[in-house]
Order: structure tokens, then C-alpha cells, then sequence
């Protein structure tokens, strides 16, 4: 079920650590865990390809409120992206408190968007995101608006 | 007295064979977290990747699989 992930190349687009399910490319990031007030993700060993079956694993509620995607960054086409810099992993990286001592092993970090912008520092808020949050807290709500 | 600490140390990674187990635990968390026992008084946040509106559903250009060019 696992499969391959290039190593960075210049020519391979970064990828975002918070996308969409169905997006083209996407992969598991890893799964929501622990209780509803202090959710937290782990990150899987190996990227995992999205299929059908996994996105059904989730019912009856939404994939992107139990896992985590990770897809190629869309740049323009993304209202957090200002021509330059993602501002989601900026805000990420300053507005969230964080939540680890250690940044976490992940597998996506040589070709993460968030990372490559801001360091460690959003590594170590990073497992805290939950793409689709019925209950964020108000840092996260703020941080998550385009519009901030 | 001393705070506690609020931050932890990373846990380890899920492996594959884990990987099932982890998602449907997440479930019952997630319903609890929606509150679906409860009528929904507004909806989620996204915290990622947002469309620009006009753009629609389909996806930009430089993510569109390429089509092979044709010879006239």
C-alpha cells in the first residue's frame, strides 16, 4: 500500500502538508490522534497513496477530519500563497504554540512547503493541524483564515 | 512550584499494518469533535490548501496531466 516518494529534486514542486484528499498526487500524511481536546497527528512511516478504500475508511465523517494529505503545492491557485511565501505556514509558525520538544519524523519534510519556509519551528506545531476542524481553537481559526 | 510542561515528546511513527487501527480510532474521536449529536451551529475551519473561487473545482494548469501532442 506504501509507495515511493522522490528524493527533493529542483524540479519536483514542493508539497503541502495540509491538502486536500482529492487533490492530483495526494498522499497520507498520517492520522488524527487522541482525544477531541488535544488532538494530535501521527505522522506515517511511508507515504501512502490515497485510494478509494482509505477515503472510506473515514465515514460517516470527512477523511480530511481523521488524516492528513499531503499534495503538491498549488502556489497562485491557493489563496494562502503570496506570490512568494505560503502564509498559512507563516501563521502557522508564529500564532500556534508548540506542541512538541522534537520535531517529528516525517517523511514528506525534504520536500514540505512549510518546512523549506519556516524551519523547524512549524515542524514543531505542525502535528496539531487538522485540515477540517469542527472545533479549532481560536489561534487555529485565526491562522486558517485567508483573509488574516 | 514548577509548570508542567505543555509540550511532548514526538510520538512514533504509525507503520502501515497500524495504519487501519489508527484511522477508525480517529473516527470516534472525530464525530465527538463535530459534535454530530449536537445541530451544527457553524461550519469547520480548512487549514490548508483553499481555491481561489474563480479557479472552481478544477484543478490549475500545472497540475493537469499532460496530453500528448497530436501531429496535424
Amino acid at each position: 500500500m506504501s509507495c515511493d516518494l522522490d528524493e527533493p529534486r529542483s524540479a519536483e514542486p514542493l508539497l503541502c502538508p495540509s491538502a486536500e484528499p482529492t487533490a492530483i498526487g495526494a498522499v497520507v500524511l498520517g492520522v488524527i490522534c487522541g482525544s477531541s481536546g488535544a488532538s494530535r497527528l501521527r505522522y506515517l512511516a511511508a507515504p501512502l497513496r490515497v485510494t478509494d478504500e482509505i477515503l472510506a475508511l473515514s465515514e460517516p465523517v470527512l477523511p480530511d477530519e481523521v488524516m492528513r494529505f499531503a499534495a503538491p503545492c498549488v502556489e497562485h491557485a491557493c489563496q494562502h500563497f503570496d506570490g512568494t511565501n505560503c502564509r498559512l505556514a507563516a501563521k502557522t509558525a508564529t500564532l500556534l504554540s508548540p506542541v512538541n520538544d522534537t520535531r517529528p519524523r516525517c517523511y514528506l519534510r525534504p520536500r514540505c512547503r512549510w518546512w523549506r519556509q519556516e524551519g523547524d519551528a512549524v515542524c514543531l506545531r505542525c502535528p496539531m493541524v487538522i485540515r477540517r476542524n469542527f472545533a479549532p481553537t481560536p489561534d487555529q481559526a485565526t491562522a486558517a483564515s485567508p483573509k488574516y | 512550584m514548577p509548570r508542567s510542561r505543555k509540550t511532548a515528546s514526538a510520538p512514533s511513527s504509525l507503520t502501515v499494518e497500524e495504519f487501519t487501527d489508527a484511522v477508525l480510532g480517529s473516527v470516534a474521536i472525530a464525530i465527538e469533535r463535530r459534535g454530530l449529536d449536537r445541530p451544527v451551529i457553524r461550519g469547520p475551519i480548512i487549514y490548508g490548501i483553499i481555491w481561489w473561487p474563480e479557479l472552481g473545482p478544477a484543478r490549475p494548469p500545472q497540475l493537469q496531466p499532460r496530453t500528448t501532442a497530436r501531429g496535424g
